[in-house]
C-alpha cells in the first residue's frame, strides 16, 4: 500500500492497525478497538448500593467516558466459578480483568501468573502489596482515613459538647479508624469531649444499640459508629432517643434518612481511572493502590442536616480539607500507629 | 364447555406455585428438635468499604463464628456451648470482644438450642427463601432476644443462621450473608 503525505481516512486506519501490531500483544486489542475491554468480577449483586455497586458505578462511568467497553459479572464469591471465569476473558482478549472483593484475589493471582501480557487487578489488605507482579495491581483503602473525615464533620458540627463513639471489637483496623476519628474532630477545632465504647462484638445491633443509648444518657447529641455491620443498632437507639448518629451507612430500616448526617463511603473511579490511563501509558503492573482522602478514593456522603446540627459552610470546609491532603499542604499519619 | 380435565391441572400447577410462595409454617420445637448436629457455613458479608469473610460452625453444642473483618485483616474467633439443659456459657471470647447474654447475629443457632433445651421454643413460624435456600425467620422474643431490632434467620436443613430479617423494613440486613456466597456443608 502506497501512502501519500496526507493519509485518507482508510489510509489512516491502516496505519494505526499496523502501528498496533508492532505493540505488546496485551495492547493490540485496546488500540485497535480504541476502548480498553474490561471485565469486572464482583463477588455479589451489583445493585447492593454498597461496596459492589461502588465497583460497579465506577466501570459504568468509565464506559460512559468512552474509555472502556465493559462486561460485569456478578455472584463470583465461590473461586470454582470465578477463577474459570477470570481464565475466560483472559483468553478472550480482555485487556483488564478485575476481581473486586478478597474473595477473588487468590483466583485473579492465580490466573494473571498464566496470562502475563493481560492486565489484572486485585483487592486485599496490606499483605496484597508482596504479591503483586508485573501484570497485576492491586487496590485497599484506609480506615484511618475515613475515621479521620467523619471526626472533622463531627468536629465541625454546632453546639456540641459531647460526642459519642461506637466500635465494634477493639481489632486494630477499627481502632485505626478511631484514632483518625479523633485526630478530625481536633483537627476540626473542637474541644468536645469525646466518650467511647467498644461492643466487642461486629455484628450485634442489639449492643450496639445499648451502647448508644448509654452514651446518650451521658451527654452525647452525635454518636459517631466506626461499624458498618453495628450502624442498625446504632441509628435505633439514636431515633429513640432524638439524637444525631455519623457514620451509619446503608438504610439502617430506613432510619438513616431521619438521623444521619454523612458517612463516608468508598469511591472506585479514581482507582480504575488510575487502572486505565496506567495501561495507556505502558506503566500498569506492580501497584498498590491506597483509596483516601486525597486521591477522593473516599467521599462524603451527600450532608443531612439533622436536628440543625450542620454549619451552611461544611461542605466548603470539607473540599477545602481534601485539596489540601491531595496537595501535600497537609498530611495526614498512619492511624494505625 | 370447560374441560374438567384442563381445570383439575390449571388448579394444581396454581396451587403449587401459591405453596411455593406462601410455604406452610413449620413446627419450631420439632424442627429445632431434629436439626443436624455439624454444619459449617462460609460466606461473605458485605459492608459499604469492605467483604468480610465469615464462617460459623456448629460441632455438637459448641457453636463458633470466626469473622469480625475484612478478609486480610486479623480476624475474631467466638466460641460458644450450649448445655444439655440450656444454658449458654462463651467457650472462647477473644481480646477486644465483649461475651455475654444470648447471642444474636450469626451465633444465634446457639440461641435457638438452648430456647429449645429449657422448653420456651413453643409456636410455628413461616418459611421463606434466602439465596434459594428455604429459610425460617423466627421471632426474636420467643428465643429470649431482648427488643429485638431483627429476626434471626435460619437455614431449615441445618439450622445455620444465614440471615436477619429487620423489623422496620421486612429487608435482609445487618448480620446477614451475601446470599449468593453461602457454601455450606453438614453431616
Amino acid at each position: 500500500m502506497t501512502l501519500s503525505r496526507y493519509p485518507n481516512r482508510r489510509q489512516f486506519g491502516a496505519l494505526i492497525l499496523a502501528a498496533a501490531g508492532a505493540l505488546p500483544a496485551g495492547l493490540r486489542p485496546a488500540l485497535a478497538a480504541g476502548k480498553l475491554k474490561v471485565a469486572l468480577l464482583t463477588p455479589s449483586l451489583t445493585n447492593d448500593g454498597s461496596f459492589n455497586q461502588a465497583a460497579a458505578d465506577a466501570v459504568k462511568k468509565l464506559a460512559a467516558d468512552g474509555l472502556i467497553t465493559v462486561e460485569i459479572r456478578e455472584k463470583m464469591a465461590d473461586p470454582a466459578a470465578s477463577e474459570p471465569t477470570i481464565r475466560q476473558y483472559a483468553s478472550k482478549g480482555y485487556d483488564l480483568i478485575i476481581g473486586h472483593g478478597i474473595e477473588l484475589s487468590e483466583p485473579i493471582l492465580k490466573v494473571a501468573a498464566d496470562f502475563p501480557k493481560v492486565h489484572f487487578a486485585a483487592s486485599g489488605g496490606p499483605d496484597l502489596a508482596g504479591k503483586l507482579t508485573a501484570n497485576v495491581d492491586g487496590w485497599t483503602y484506609d480506615f484511618g482515613q475515613q475515621g479521620y473525615l467523619d471526626g472533622f464533620v463531627a468536629g465541625k458540627l454546632k453546639g456540641l459538647a459531647t460526642i459519642g463513639m461506637v466500635g465494634g471489637p477493639q481489632l486494630p483496623f477499627i481502632q485505626a479508624s478511631h484514632n483518625g476519628f479523633r485526630a478530625g474532630v481536633k483537627d476540626a477545632g473542637s474541644s468536645a469531649k469525646l466518650i467511647e465504647t467498644y461492643t466487642g462484638s461486629f455484628d450485634d445491633a442489639q449492643k450496639a444499640a445499648e451502647a448508644t443509648r448509654g452514651l446518650i444518657e451521658e451527654g452525647a447529641k452525635l454518636v459517631w459508629t466506626s461499624g458498618d455491620g453495628i450502624g442498625n443498632g446504632v441509628a435505633a437507639a439514636a431515633a429513640n432517643a432524638g439524637q444525631a448518629t455519623l457514620g451509619v451507612t446503608g438504610d439502617a430500616g430506613g432510619l438513616a434518612k431521619k438521623v444521619n448526617v454523612a458517612s463516608v463511603v468508598l469511591d472506585m473511579y479514581p482507582t480504575f481511572k488510575a487502572y486505565v490511563d496506567d495501561i495507556a501509558a505502558g506503566a500498569f503492573g506492580k501497584k498498590f493502590f491506597v483509596s483516601g482522602l486525597g486521591n477522593k478514593g473516599l467521599v462524603l456522603t451527600k450532608v443531612n442536616d439533622v436536628n440543625g446540627l450542620v454549619p451552611a459552610d461544611l461542605q466548603k470546609e470539607v473540599d477545602v480539607l481534601v485539596a489540601q491532603i491531595a496537595s501535600g499542604a497537609k498530611t495526614l499519619p498512619n492511624f494505625f500507629q | 364447555m370447560v374441560n374438567p380435565v384442563a381445570l383439575g391441572s390449571s388448579a394444581f400447577f396454581v396451587l403449587a406455585a401459591v405453596s411455593r410462595l406462601y410455604a406452610a409454617p413449620i413446627d419450631l420445637a420439632h424442627w429445632a428438635g431434629a436439626l443436624p448436629t455439624h454444619f459449617s457455613v462460609h460466606g461473605v458479608k458485605t459492608e459499604p468499604t469492605y467483604q468480610e469473610a465469615v464462617d460459623i460452625r456448629r460441632e455438637g453444642d459448641l457453636f463458633t463464628l470466626i469473622g469480625g473483618a475484612p478478609g486480610w485483616a486479623e480476624r475474631s474467633q467466638q466460641s460458644v456451648t450450649v448445655s444439655p439443659d440450656g444454658a449458654l456459657r462463651y467457650a472462647l471470647c477473644p481480646k477486644g470482644m465483649t461475651c455475654g447474654g444470648a447471642p444474636t447475629g450469626f451465633l444465634a443457632t446457639a440461641t435457638l438450642l438452648s430456647a429449645l433445651r429449657r422448653g420456651q421454643l413453643h409456636g410455628s413460624a413461616a418459611t421463606a427463601t434466602f439465596g434459594g435456600r428455604e429459610i425460617v425467620c423466627v421471632p426474636g422474643e420467643r428465643i429470649g432476644i431482648a427488643r429485638p431490632l431483627f429476626d434471626p434467620c435460619f437455614d431449615v436443613v441445618t439450622g445455620a443462621t444465614l440471615a436477619q430479617r429487620h423489623r422496620l423494613t421486612g429487608q435482609f440486613d445487618g448480620p446477614s450473608f451475601d446470599a449468593a456466597s453461602v457454601r455450606i456443608a453438614y453431616k
